[in-house]
């Protein structure tokens, strides 16, 4: 019962030699670095992906291995090449091909030894977008280049006067398959973004460059759509904007910024297809333009948000995208307070995530934390009044009221716009929270989503202080409680095939990580 | 990975390669030693065998009681002998010596071996036919091991010991085919290919040319990693070629050795030797949801279809990758083996059948030493082969009973992924592939139903008292409650003190 073991080892030829000459195989060992890539398929994790740079093979070249997965882990390809320094950063999957975006590189890496070789070199440095189209068992259909325009930075090394070289793109490459139609991709350089689409075969059928500089950008792929949802840098948690492009044509359509109908920004926490229509959706919250903004903890209790609002892009034109807001500040939420206070549990929500669930509502889910006055702190003040500096100081540092984060809140926007609290998903209760903390740096609970489109499930995964806790929305229950630690186990959770969870177990006794995918 | 792993050690290195992996020198010996004999469908020879209710062995039949004294002995007596003038190479085959020494202390220790009597008696008495009648080439009876692994192997280790898997034992179909394996590993130890292969290594490892090797890599800038590979397949062919000559010698004198004592040699039976996963690739012969009928399981048709989305459905041009490269195979091609010795065929040759007995009790020792590892869709598929074969015995309704009580414990582990072992379709029939697919999707509610339910049936009152005692510590394993654990513990424990001498302590310890 106890023997299970598994990890990705990239040097297994050898190991069989490896106590016998261990220095050259630890050398030679060393040297080689394996990244890990899940590959998507609409959305949805269909396998994964490792590439390996084995070795130096010349003075700018590597010599790289990939190796193909499928979903539960089995090894079904695999390719070796030699390329320049090479960052896989998104890998998609459709019609039988793979596409691969690497970010590559010729002075990445490298080490000079004085500031001026550095500075010497840097003219040199070229940077290019590398997409791979790959058959299931590992051979190249084709390769397309963009050339991008990436600055060279050098970090002079600890205790060495040695430069090195890093050279990367401003936002990281996005691939996504168009299902039955090709691959887009979105990145961006230091001069602007991009976006192109190709097909299957890895012809490029157009490009678009876009002006760069925002804070944030996802594409998402909907149909014969591909959509680009950018946040700008002036405004905190708003200044979102969406647009959509033909994949076959390339025509753009209506760009909407996301605003409620009062002019108060939005803020976007769910961004994806709704499973009933297969249509893009945006949903989040409406920040209130008072007290909202990246709020910190004690933020929370002054009414940041004003409620929830889900947009749907339902055709090409703004006249058909559907608004739905629900708003608390006007009373017309049951159950919230007008400052966004959940009257049962007297809890302040901090919504992380939202998503459109199998009925057609839109699921709201986050951390929340509940208020309490520090009556020890106001005796004490109390007491010791006739001491006139002690008093002030006291109240200053503690303030009246202590904060922590408790179980997480579940919020539902029906398709009428109707909002209703549904049951708290239970979980563990920090300690005082630091009342001038960011909201999002403070409360350590994050959510994901996981469905099972089989049985038309949704399930939260709530990475919570302690725990690990799976939630079952349709029939509101806890599937699974995982301790983050059990002894020398220290466990963490990572998406995996549909209805599952990828389990990783690392045995800090033993030095070994186990790998599991369960059904969620 | 580990589906993928699971049927590889299966097939080629059985349960002992988990260890192997870990003595590498060791390991890479005794791959190549091993003798892969395997045979046609076992079924078509075994008949159905009436209910045995007497227990299969005791717990303290494991090796790691039954053979705490050969381990001592093993630690004591194999001294490593100075050969070497060289104080690195001296070293260095002290190294391997040691390896081999702790390698077969750890399987003892871990319970890889079984010293069930009827199984030793028939298998030493085909080596003591072999000993007695080879008396100048063979000086004294070697110490038989049977190891518990699936894989249909045997392999010699020099110090004059053989071990024979179980597997083999599952699928020979004749008395001569287990004395040709015999034969063939005793004429390893009798031609000294252990320890020449223990003393080539050395001599190797500790070579100026070795060393200058890698220090030549050590001073190249560029391409280090192939440098190195091609140094170590360099050596891993040269050793394979060489290997391949031992097995060529190890079979003729192997047939010299039958001869001299009386027994019958057909070359036919290395032609068998290319299917050595044959028993996952056997389709069943009814539909899987009936083999569940009879123990009130509703099995839903499209538990048994892959339904999520995955990379696995797909087709590609799938390469097994567990297959070696011609150049790296340790075993000459089974055609080639076939051609070379055809000649000394002994024509008209009737075969001695395997005891039914000893065939069902290598079975079962095999499907509990599956299910004990939680190798629990290839555990149960052999009971469904066997239930094929006409098997009514209680023992396999207990065993499936065990299965899902042990895939529902391995679901609360987080371990039910492992436990299922998925393996890609190629390897296997589709009837296996529904089954995995089924222990998989089953969900969770209905394999808890199930596990209920089946504490229920009828036939419990035909299995004796450590089946039902091993019955209720299931279902205490699978409560469910803040303090599972520590009850778990306690009916682990129990369990143990009431039925100390059953074969099923070896499950119940793993939670005391």
């Amino acid at each position: 019962m106890k023997k299970y073991f598994f990890c990705f080892v990239a040097f297994s030829t050898f190991t069989f030699l490896a106590n016998a000459q261990s220095k050259v195989f630890k050398e030679v060992g060393d040297e080689i670095r394996t990244q890990i890539q899940p590959i998507r398929q609409d959305q949805s994790l269909v396998g994964y992906l490792t590439l390996s740079q084995l070795e130096k093979a010349s003075e700018d070249s590597f010599n790289y291995r990939l190796v193909i997965m499928d979903e539960n882990l089995n090894d079904i390809g695999k390719l070796e090449f030699r390329e320049q320094n090479l960052d896989l950063q998104a890998v998609a999957f459709d019609q039988d091909v793979i596409c691969l975006g690497y970010f590559k590189s010729n002075l990445h890496g490298k080490t000079y030894k004085t500031k001026n070789l550095f500075e010497a070199a840097k003219s040199a440095g070229t940077s290019a977008v590398l997409l791979q189209f790959l058959t299931l068992d590992g051979k190249i259909v084709k390769s397309a280049f963009i050339k991008t325009s990436a600055k060279v930075e050098g970090t002079t090394l600890y205790n060495s006067k040695a430069n090195r070289a890093k050279m990367q793109l401003a936002k990281s490459i996005q691939v996504s398959n168009v299902s039955q139609k090709g691959f887009t991709c979105f990145f961006e350089d230091d001069k602007q973004g991009s976006l192109a689409a190709f097909d299957a075969s890895g012809t490029q059928l157009w490009k678009k460059e876009l002006a760069g500089k925002t804070l944030h950008e996802y594409i998402l792929a909907s149909g014969d759509d591909v959509y680009l949802l950018s946040q700008h840098t002036d405004r905190e948690e708003g200044g979102w904007e969406v647009k959509g492009y033909g994949f076959a044509t390339a025509s753009e359509y209506d760009k909407m910024e996301l605003k409620d109908k009062q002019g108060n920004a939005l803020k976007v926490l769910g961004y994806g297809n709704n499973p009933v229509t297969g249509k893009p959706y945006l949903s989040g919250t409406v920040i209130n333009p008072k007290t909202g903004g990246s709020p910190t903890v004690k933020g929370l209790t002054k009414s940041p948000y004003l409620g929830v609002f889900t947009v749907d892009l339902n055709e090409h034109s703004r006249k058909d995208y559907k608004e739905t807001y629900s708003y608390w500040n006007d009373k017309s939420s049951p159950g919230i307070s007008t400052k966004g206070r959940i009257e049962q549990s007297h809890t302040y929500p901090y919504l992380n995530q939202s998503f459109k669930d199998y009925k057609g509502n839109t699921v709201f889910v986050g951390s929340s934390v509940i208020k309490k006055t520090r009556w020890g702190a106001i005796a004490t003040g109390v007491v010791l009044s006739p001491l006139i500096v002690i008093t002030p100081l006291i109240w200053a540092n503690t303030g009246f009221s202590k904060y922590r984060a408790t179980n997480s809140d579940v919020l539902m926007q029906t398709p009428e716009g109707s909002l209703n609290v549904q049951a708290p998903i239970a979980g563990n209760v920090s300690g005082d929270l630091a009342r001038w903390n960011p909201a999002g740096v403070g409360i350590l609970k994050t959510f994901s989503r996981v469905t099972n489109t089989d049985t038309k499930s949704d399930y939260v995964v709530v990475d919570d202080i302690k725990d690990i806790v799976i939630y079952n929305l349709n029939q509101k229950k806890i599937m699974r409680t995982i301790p983050h630690k059990d002894g020398n186990v220290r466990t963490g959770v990572l998406p995996a095939k549909d209805g599952h969870i990828m389990i990783v177990e690392y045995n800090k006794k033993e030095k070994s990580t186990r790998i599991s995918i369960e059904q969620i | 990975m580990p589906g993928l792993a699971y049927i590889k050690q299966n097939c080629y290195f059985g349960r002992q390669s988990g260890n192997l992996l870990k003595t590498m020198n060791v390991s890479e010996y005794i791959a190549s030693r091993l003798f892969l004999f395997m045979s046609f469908f076992y079924g078509l020879s075994a008949s159905t065998v009436s209910a045995q209710q007497n227990a299969l062995y005791n717990y303290q039949d494991l090796s790691k009681t039954a053979y705490t004294h050969q381990k001592d002995s093993l630690k004591k007596f194999w001294v490593c002998p100075a050969l070497y003038k060289d104080k690195s190479t001296q070293a260095k085959y002290k190294e391997f010596w040691n390896n081999r020494t702790s390698y077969i202390a750890t399987a003892i220790d871990n319970n890889n071996y079984i010293k069930e009597q009827e199984l030793f008696n028939y298998l030493n008495s085909i080596l003591t036919s072999l000993t007695a009648g080879n008396k100048k080439l063979i000086k004294q009876q070697p110490l038989l091991l049977i190891d518990r692994s699936s894989s249909v192997n045997a392999y010699a280790v020099g110090g004059n010991i053989i071990a024979v898997n179980v597997g083999l034992l599952c699928f020979a179909e004749s008395r001569e085919e287990i004395a040709l394996v015999l034969a063939h590993e005793l004429s390893h130890n009798i031609l000294q290919h252990p320890d020449n292969s223990m003393r080539e290594k050395a001599e190797y490892f500790t070579s100026e040319e070795y060393k200058k090797s890698l220090d030549d890599i050590l001073k190249e800038k560029y391409e280090r990693y192939s440098r190195l590979k091609k140094v170590v397949q360099g050596y891993s062919i040269d050793r394979s070629r060489h290997n391949r000559y031992h097995e060529g010698d190890a079979d003729s004198l192997a047939i010299e050795l039958l001869k001299n004592s009386g027994i019958g040699f057909d070359a036919r039976f290395f032609l068998r030797l290319d299917s050595a996963d044959m028993q996952y690739r056997q389709p069943l012969l009814r539909p899987l949801k009936d083999y569940f009928a009879g123990y009130d399981m509703a099995i839903v048709e499209s538990w048994t279809q892959k339904k999520a989305k995955g990379l696995s459905t797909r087709n590609y041009n799938f390469k097994d990758s567990s297959s070696l490269d011609d150049s790296l195979k340790t075993h000459p091609d089974c055609v080639a083996r076939y051609e070379a010795t055809a000649g000394a065929s002994v024509t008209g040759l009737k075969l001695t059948p395997i005891p039914v007995s000893i065939k069902e009790k290598a079975t079962r020792i095999l499907i509990w030493n599956q299910f004990d590892n939680m190798s629990l869709t290839a555990c149960l598929y052999r009971v469904l082969l066997q239930k094929d074969k006409g098997a009514t015995d209680v023992w396999y309704d207990f065993m499936v009973h065990n299965i899902l009580q042990g895939l529902y414990l391995a679901d609360k582990q987080l371990n039910r992924f492992r436990a299922i072992g998925i393996v890609p379709k190629e390897y296997i029939s589709k009837d296996y592939y529904a089954l995995q697919t089924l222990l998989e999707q089953m969900p969770r509610e209905n394999l808890e139903q199930y596990c209920v339910t089946f504490r229920s049936l009828g036939f419990w009152q035909q299995l004796p008292a450590d089946a039902n005692g091993l019955k209720v510590l299931m279902a205490t394993l699978n409560e469910n409650g803040t303090n599972a654990g520590k009850a778990s513990s306690t009916a682990a424990k129990t369990y143990l003190a009431a039925h100390n001498a059953s074969m099923y302590c070896e499950f119940a310890s793993h939670f005391k």
